[in-house]
């Protein structure tokens, strides 16, 4: 599975990945607060020529705003007819500065930084009952998760159609969690069996 | 919390991305494309209850957060947690929460229309009431124009509330977890 991040030796993938969270944040909140239209518009420009600055191609601003392009679009419209072409534009522009801001995090942080970063700020669930070192192994066992259920998904529609059995494809969920949950339960023993210590 | 409590949590958190993966529906009747992933919260609180569920949704936000692009589309990272949608996102632990909560207090009695209701509730109701004010804040709208905005998705969530409901009640009677006391698995 690939992240989203991309390797490049600029100043901003040296930062430290709390420290851009937090910049971002902070970021984020200024763009939200602000009012005047050239202001933000500032912003917008601001924000994508840190990208050069990150040494990242041009395609990734593109990349970064390709998924709310559609519905910055349409809230935009909506804007233009019901509040003008002032709150229009400002919309417009606050999304797209937001997006690519905090893509800029994401795409110059090591997937394994951003990772301990967040589990580090996860540590009040704790309280319901995820501990650090139960929580670091849900993460792994997620990642190592994602193949093997489209394996077994995979071998239930094989099943389906060897044995040509009618309705769509979406019936082959049930057994599919039949199936995968039965596997969860046998690796909690087998993780427990192996000393992972349940107390902490 | 025992280890097989987080290796739910970690199931659910990688069932909610494997359904990000599943090619979204178009139907002729609906403006809006739509896409699976939502099931996975509705599914978390059925099957593993409201405290695992809910949980397992935090994780599955945490590995999208980190950079892993585990939304429909491909999409992950921070950016999604700034974008017009970023509502729905939040809202999944509540979903998982809600339906998690309904489904363990009626779950000696119930049966499919029970469970429809339950995940129509959790799935449109609850999701809506994260997704609406944050989808009307970053789109400076009102809500009341949010709302309508929005409702394209309602048609999506009836139909993944009828299949959560069907694998439901697929899964209380095959290898229930939320109350393992009753599986036919478990009795001599």
């Amino acid at each position: 599975m690939l992240a989203l991040y991309i390797h490049r030796g600029s100043p901003i993938h040296r930062l430290g990945a709390g420290s851009k969270i937090l910049v971002s944040i902070a970021g984020s909140f200024a763009i939200v607060l602000v009012k005047p239209l050239w202001l933000l518009a500032g912003i917008l420009l601001a924000v994508a020529s840190l990208y050069p600055v990150a040494r990242l191609p041009l395609r990734a601003i593109a990349r970064a705003l390709k998924p709310v392009l559609l519905v910055t679009a349409a809230l935009s419209a909506l804007q233009l007819a019901l509040a003008g072409p002032a709150e229009a534009a400002s919309t417009a522009l606050r999304i797209l500065s937001l997006v690519l801001l905090t893509s800029l995090v994401t795409l110059t942080t090591r997937l394994s930084d951003m990772l301990d970063v967040l589990t580090r700020a996860a540590r009040p669930l704790a309280a319901l009952g995820l501990s650090p070192p139960k929580l670091a192994l849900a993460v792994g066992l997620a990642i190592r998760f994602i193949p093997t259920l489209l394996q077994d998904l995979q071998e239930i529609q094989q099943a389906r159609l060897a044995r040509r059995a009618r309705g769509p494809s979406l019936f082959g969920i049930g057994p599919l969690m039949v199936k995968i949950l039965r596997m969860t339960d046998a690796l909690g023993d087998a993780i427990a069996a192996r000393g992972f210590d349940n107390r902490k | 919390m025992r280890i097989q409590d987080v290796a739910f949590i970690a199931l659910f958190a990688a069932v909610t991305a494997l359904l990000g993966l599943v090619p979204r529906i178009d139907l002729a009747f609906i403006p809006v494309p739509i896409t699976a992933q939502s099931l996975g919260p509705m599914l978390a609180g059925s099957i593993i209850g409201a405290r695992r569920g809910a949980l397992s949704q935090v994780l599955f936000l945490l590995l999208v957060a980190a950079g892993l692009p585990l939304l429909a589309g491909g999409r992950g990272g921070l950016g999604v947690f700034v974008g017009p949608s970023a509502g729905f996102l939040i809202g999944f632990p509540f979903t998982a929460l809600a339906i998690g909560l309904l489904t363990e207090r009626f779950w000696a009695g119930l049966n499919f229309w029970k469970s429809l209701a339950i995940h129509l509730f959790g799935g449109i109701v609850v999701i809506h009431a994260f997704g609406i004010p944050v989808f009307a804040y970053v789109g400076g709208l009102s809500l009341i124009d949010a709302t309508i905005a929005t409702a394209v998705f309602a048609p999506g969530g009836v139909v993944k509330s009828l299949i959560a409901a069907w694998v439901t009640m697929f899964v209380k009677r095959g290898y229930p977890v939320i109350a393992p006391g009753a599986s036919p698995a478990e009795q001599p």
